[in-house]
């Protein structure tokens, strides 16, 4: 038996954190994800790890970067306005291979914006997270039982890649408070032959991304690593999918709330799956690869203009019949509007 | 025989690759002469900025961490915390510390953290070709002041050292020159006390050091060192601004 808490989800992103190992937590408050370094201030010691409150998110990632290097599980925790100053040392941290979990609390609009829920973030973390062309993964919890899931088991997949993880979610997620059970044991950590660990009479290391004299042998080194994270790490939910004639496709929150669209939608007759990925990156493509040519409908939900709408079309192969439900940004997506899209699509089809 | 000079076990074979007449030679390797006279070589870490010697990991036998432009204060405080075993040391040059990572230069002092910070100024921004730093002196012609640096318009010339040496959390604060022997056995005096300060948990302390330019000052390397002892030190005074 695990144990059981009650909490809020960005408290459940930290405690299992502290559960999986972390070793140093670095930080600048942000809102909607600042109970995450809260609670680190006043847990982490428990198990011997250091808290720092940084300068800004600026200095919080470098902070993050310095202790990786010498081997220790590190995290910082931020919001897309913190994950855009910190994008410049991801980029340095992907170049380098250095593991880290990076805990992103959406907020809602570009600029300053506000704290709704939201999924603007989605481009920016699977695709832009700073120079370079870096691939890094990134896990979509849709509550938070899967934040405590995959924060713990980020800290396993930052150091089998060596790469920086993003957790990614949006703040109605992080504020609401549910029912969750921790896992049982930290993630396994292995020796590693390449951080600045204390080792007396080794040879001196280097943790660098620059590479002045070329860069191409290091960039084949980087792509087959990004091969194998998409061999690997596809994840995905599918609900209901065997005979659906439509299927919703949404990440996070929205995966959520789309399942208890489906069994609404099944209580109706209409013939509905859900494909809910669970890592967007890297994207998982072949759970959508056995659509192509069939006459199954997508029907993609997400709380932005439309991003990851993009990607099952290029899984799925752009046609008539991907279509996408643009949600007005700042309030969940209701589960009437779906059902009514999905009549319409129904109506569409016969 | 008695070997009375000896290369530093912290230098591999290879050659720098600085310009001739470069004073970051002389900087790391008076960092490496300490490393080997401290008996460090197993706990030292280098944090890389960026510019010239970004690329010094090359000929370096210690470990080292190279991180983004102008923040090697945050990453080594990050590194200290995480490892306190650790002898860390950020090594800049002053538009990489006192421009684009100035706050993570001087946060490190505010904090108070065991660290050392090892700043190299040649008052212009050398490895992009020399643009104009914070540190260029009034009047001083660079690419990007063509008619000298007109202070009314960009401000004074920063002095890093005296700033911090203002904070209460730096211990030792410096400044020390290389234009000639009798000054780079100065500033080795400085570099070694920075290292023994945190070894013995003293807390924060920065070397500023004087450093000539042959290539981008446009000058043979010995007028270099004479325009430091003429016109450079008439702007940054050297000294010890705190600690002994």
């Amino acid at each position: 038996m695990g144990d059981f808490k009650f909490i809020k989800g960005n408290e459940a992103a930290a405690e299992a954190a502290i559960r999986a190992g972390c070793e140093g937590f670095f930080f600048y408050p942000v809102t909607p994800s600042s109970e995450i370094g809260e609670y680190m201030a006043n847990h982490l010691h428990r198990t011997g790890g250091v808290f720092a409150q940084a300068e800004s998110e600026i200095a919080a990632v470098n902070m993050m970067f310095g202790g990786a290097a010498t081997g220790a599980r590190v995290m910082t925790g931020t919001s897309g306005v913190g994950y855009s100053l910190m994008s410049e040392c991801i980029s340095y941290m992907a170049g380098a291979e250095v593991p880290a979990v990076i805990v992103d609390v959406m907020r809602a609009g570009p600029g300053l914006g506000s704290l709704e829920p939201t999924q603007g973030d989605y481009n920016q973390v699977t695709k832009a997270s700073g120079h370079g062309g870096h691939i890094i993964p990134v896990y979509a919890p849709s509550n938070a039982q899967e934040i405590v899931n995959f924060v713990h088991e980020s800290f396993g997949t930052a150091e089998r890649f060596r790469t920086p993880v993003v957790v990614l979610y949006d703040g109605y997620t992080g504020q609401v408070m549910e029912s969750v059970e921790f896992p049982e044991g930290r993630q396994e950590k292995k020796p590693n032959t390449w951080s600045l660990d204390d080792a007396p009479g080794r040879k001196g290391r280097v943790v660098r991304s620059g590479y002045a004299g070329g860069i191409g042998q290091h960039s084949f080194e980087l792509y087959a690593k990004y091969d194998d994270m998409k061999e690997k790490l596809q994840r995905f939910e599918e609900y209901q999918t065997e005979d659906a004639e439509i299927i919703l496709v949404g990440f996070g929150i929205v995966g959520r709330i789309c399942k208890s669209v489906v069994d609404k939608a099944r209580d109706e007759g209409l013939k509905v799956g859900l494909i809910r990925p669970i890592m967007i990156s890297p994207f998982p493509a072949k759970a959508f690869a056995k659509y192509k040519g069939t006459k199954v409908k997508f029907l993609t939900i997400e709380m932005s203009y439309g991003q990851m709408c993009h990607d099952v079309a290029l899984a799925v192969g752009e046609n008539d019949n991907t279509h996408f439900f643009r949600d007005k940004c700042g309030s969940l997506p209701a589960m009437s509007e779906i059902l009514n899209r999905l009549r319409q699509l129904k109506g569409e089809n016969s | 025989m008695k070997a009375v000079y000896e290369k530093t076990t912290a230098f591999n074979d290879l050659v720098t690759g600085y310009c001739p007449g470069c004073g970051h030679g002389i900087v790391q390797r008076m960092i490496g002469e300490c490393m080997d006279e401290l008996g460090i070589s197993d706990r030292l870490v280098a944090i890389l900025g960026v510019g010239c010697s970004s690329p010094s990991w090359r000929f370096m036998t210690y470990d080292i961490l190279s991180v983004p432009h102008g923040r090697p204060g945050a990453a080594a405080s990050g590194m200290k915390k995480c490892d306190p075993n650790k002898i860390v040391y950020t090594y800049q040059g002053d538009g990489d510390s006192g421009s684009i990572g100035f706050s993570e230069t001087v946060y490190p002092a505010v904090r108070g953290d065991n660290i050392t910070s090892i700043i190299v100024n040649n008052t212009v921004y050398a490895m992009t070709g020399g643009q104009m730093a914070p540190t260029t002196l009034a009047g001083q012609v660079t690419t990007t002041s063509p008619k000298g640096r007109d202070v009314n318009a960009t401000g004074q010339p920063l002095h890093l050292p005296e700033l911090v040496a203002s904070l209460p959390g730096s211990r030792y604060v410096a400044r020390v020159s290389l234009h000639d022997t009798a000054h780079i056995r100065k500033a080795k005096q400085a570099i070694k006390q920075a290292f023994e300060n945190q070894i013995n948990g003293v807390g924060y302390s920065m070397v500023e050091v004087l450093s000539p330019c042959p290539s981008i000052w446009r000058m043979k390397p010995v007028d270099c060192m004479e325009r430091i002892a003429r016109e450079v030190i008439r702007e940054f005074p050297l000294g010890t601004f705190k600690g002994a």
